[in-house]
């Protein structure tokens, strides 16, 4: 194994061409990380925010436009950095007529492993995600969840250094789900490296080392769950007809208050400082404010998530919106 | 074959058989070959002629009634060419190869090399045929003959080739649009009636891959109506040629562009 991360990205970009005049759009700005060997790296975002774009560079299917990216410490473009790289990636498709054992066979001798080993290899793939008993059925007859299992499956073929996984948990129950996580946590003990993006913040939050969160191409965090809830400052919503009127006694604490765009009775205050959080809530509460919600000062992935990308301000006026129809009910 | 080619030849080989259009393609040209095959054999031999004239019917009835073959040939030729890489991205099935420690150069090659050997495979009984029987009543080979023969073959590698190419660039309907265009332009440009000054032809002919003239020597070489191999030596270096260049072309573009699996 080479003494290089496993992968690093140094400054990636990436412009796509769209439309009839081929404009350019950016899909990725700068976005740099390291992940080290026996990690598994958590790959966060919203819809659209790069994920995919930086794996699809990393297994050498796109060119960056800007900066670098190493694998295995060669360039994705060579076939060498992909030697010992699983991928799986969202949206895929096998050969229908295949079936599920010829497919894995087929993808073995492509990666050009001697024949000998090759019923094991293929068996232990085939173990991994619960799929010996379909494996000799045509890969056109599986279900989605099924195909989410050979899909991984062939990513997992030969037990490869770095497995790169996007989206595998979607389509999955939650048994399959659970064994998945099991996997990637078995890998790890081995050593081996595993890159995974996913939707499913559950499921990141109980198998990752460390996240690294992308919001419309930027990098807006990185580093282990726990510490990112750390530097998160709890945060008071509150709603008043007149929020300017606790300004006065806020200042005091140190706390200034911040509004939500188009919602003119919506505010935010933030603080990492206990006490001021109490007294604050005091002080609303005594003045009549209607307090929204409380973020606890250890945020957990789906309250940094939310956070730090711009679902934020959806879920802010979501809530919002709520509790007003609530009060009129009522 | 080494490894990692083998494996995708075999794959390739795979996916040609299951491709509808191919199979249908298939199908058409061995019935052609059936019904054409008997019928001009059946023309030469109750012609009860002598047999030097008995060979020079059945090279002419042979390859002038089983002309539609080559026609199949290349369209043959352009369906598989279409479905290689383009036909592949589009099926979302060509990620999962592209993943693996393979080079597109190597994807790309191995793709057409399995198409033309599948050309090859149903040119044979046609050649074998007539060319085997023609010998065997002139009591020689004719090498224009053989050299005929190989011009049809390397006329279906160039068709191949040219699609496969486009293919690396175009989804598979605009590959074979594409195509087709060029098949309708070299059509027209090269009517020697159409006569848009001879200069701007030569150089039309010589900057794309339009047969030019090339039908009527192939045609000639095939029926024994011609016995110099000069023309049709040069009819084949120009289709091999210009393969070579298509396929070295094919590959650069396919190992540059970029791809990726989207919903
Ligand atoms: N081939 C392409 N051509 C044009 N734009 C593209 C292309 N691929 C991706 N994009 C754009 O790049 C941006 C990032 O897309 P990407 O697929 O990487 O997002 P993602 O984070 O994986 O999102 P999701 O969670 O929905 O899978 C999007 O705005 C998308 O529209
Ligand atoms: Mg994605």
């Amino acid at each position: 194994m080479s003494a290089t991360a496993p992968v690093i990205a140094d400054q990636l970009g990436k412009d796509f061409r769209e439309g009839f005049l081929m404009r350019k759009k950016s899909a990725l700005e700068s976005v740099s990380f390291t992940i080290q060997e026996g990690e598994i790296f958590g790959f966060l975002g919203p819809n659209g925010a790069g994920k995919s774009t930086t794996l699809h560079v990393l297994v050498g299917f796109l060119r960056p436009s800007r900066g670098r990216a190493l694998v295995a410490g060669r360039s994705p473009q060579e076939p060498e950095a992909r030697r010992f790289l699983g991928f799986l990636p969202e949206v895929f498709a096998f050969d229908r007529f295949a079936t599920g054992r010829g497919l894995l066979r087929r993808f073995d001798a492509l990666s050009d492993r001697p024949v000998e080993g090759r019923d094991e290899r293929v068996r232990d793939a085939l173990e991994a995600v619960g799929m010996e008993e379909a494996a000799s059925r045509r890969i056109g007859t599986y279900s989605k969840g099924m195909m989410q299992r050979i899909g991984l499956a062939q990513a997992l073929l030969g037990d490869p250094d770095l497995l790169i996984l996007d989206e595998p948990m979607s389509g999955m129950d939650p048994a399959t789900r659970h064994s998945t996580r099991m996997v990637l946590c078995a890998r790890r003990e081995r050593g081996k490296t595993t890159l995974l993006s996913s939707h499913i913040l559950a499921d990141v939050e109980e198998v990752a080392d460390r996240v690294l969160i992308l919001d419309r191409g930027r990098k807006v965090a990185e580093g282990p769950i726990a510490e990112l809830g750390e530097a998160r400052a709890g945060a008071v919503v509150f709603r008043d007809d007149d929020p300017a009127r606790f300004d006065p006694d806020l200042a005091p604490l140190g706390l200034s208050r911040e509004t939500v765009p188009g919602e003119p009775d919506l505010s935010i205050l933030r603080t990492a400082d206990t006490s001021a959080k109490n007294a604050a809530l005091a002080l609303l509460a005594a003045g009549g404010a209607d307090i929204v919600s409380v973020t606890p000062q250890r945020a957990g992935l789906e309250e940094i998530f939310l956070e730090l990308t711009a679902t934020k301000v959806t879920k802010g006026t979501d809530l919002g919106a709520r509790s007003e129809g609530e009060g009129e009910a009522s | 074959m080494k490894g990692s080619f083998g494996a995708l030849v075999a794959r390739g080989l795979w996916r040609a058989l299951s491709d509808r259009t191919a199979i249908i393609g298939g199908l058409l040209a061995v019935t052609v070959l059936a019904v054409a095959g008997p019928a001009a054999s059946f023309n030469v031999f109750a012609s009860g002629a002598d047999t030097a004239t008995r060979a020079a019917k059945l090279r002419l009835y042979g390859w002038n009634y089983t002309s539609s073959f080559d026609f199949l040939m290349v369209a043959l030729g352009f369906a598989l060419g279409a479905n290689q890489i383009a036909g592949d991205i589009k099926a979302g099935t060509l990620f999962g190869v592209l993943a693996r420690p393979v080079s597109r150069g190597k994807v790309f090659l191995a793709g057409w090399s399995v198409s033309a050997l599948l050309l090859v495979g149903l040119e044979i009984p046609r050649s074998a045929f007539l060319i085997g029987t023609a010998s065997w009543l002139e009591g020689r080979l004719d090498p224009l003959h053989l050299l005929g023969a190989l011009a049809v073959v390397s006329g279906a590698w160039l068709a191949l080739a040219s699609l496969a190419a486009l293919g690396t660039v175009l989804t598979p309907t605009y590959a074979i649009l594409a195509g087709l265009l060029g098949v309708i332009a070299g059509n027209l440009a090269f009517h020697q009636e159409i006569r848009i000054g001879a200069w701007m032809l030569d150089t039309v002919g010589v900057l794309l891959p339009l047969p030019w003239g090339q039908e009527r020597i192939v045609g000639d070489a095939l029926t024994g109506a011609s016995s110099h191999a000069g023309p049709i030596v040069e009819v084949i270096a120009y289709r091999l040629a210009w393969t070579a260049l298509l396929l070295f072309l094919g590959s650069l573009a396919f190992s540059r562009r970029d791809i990726a699996p989207r919903v």
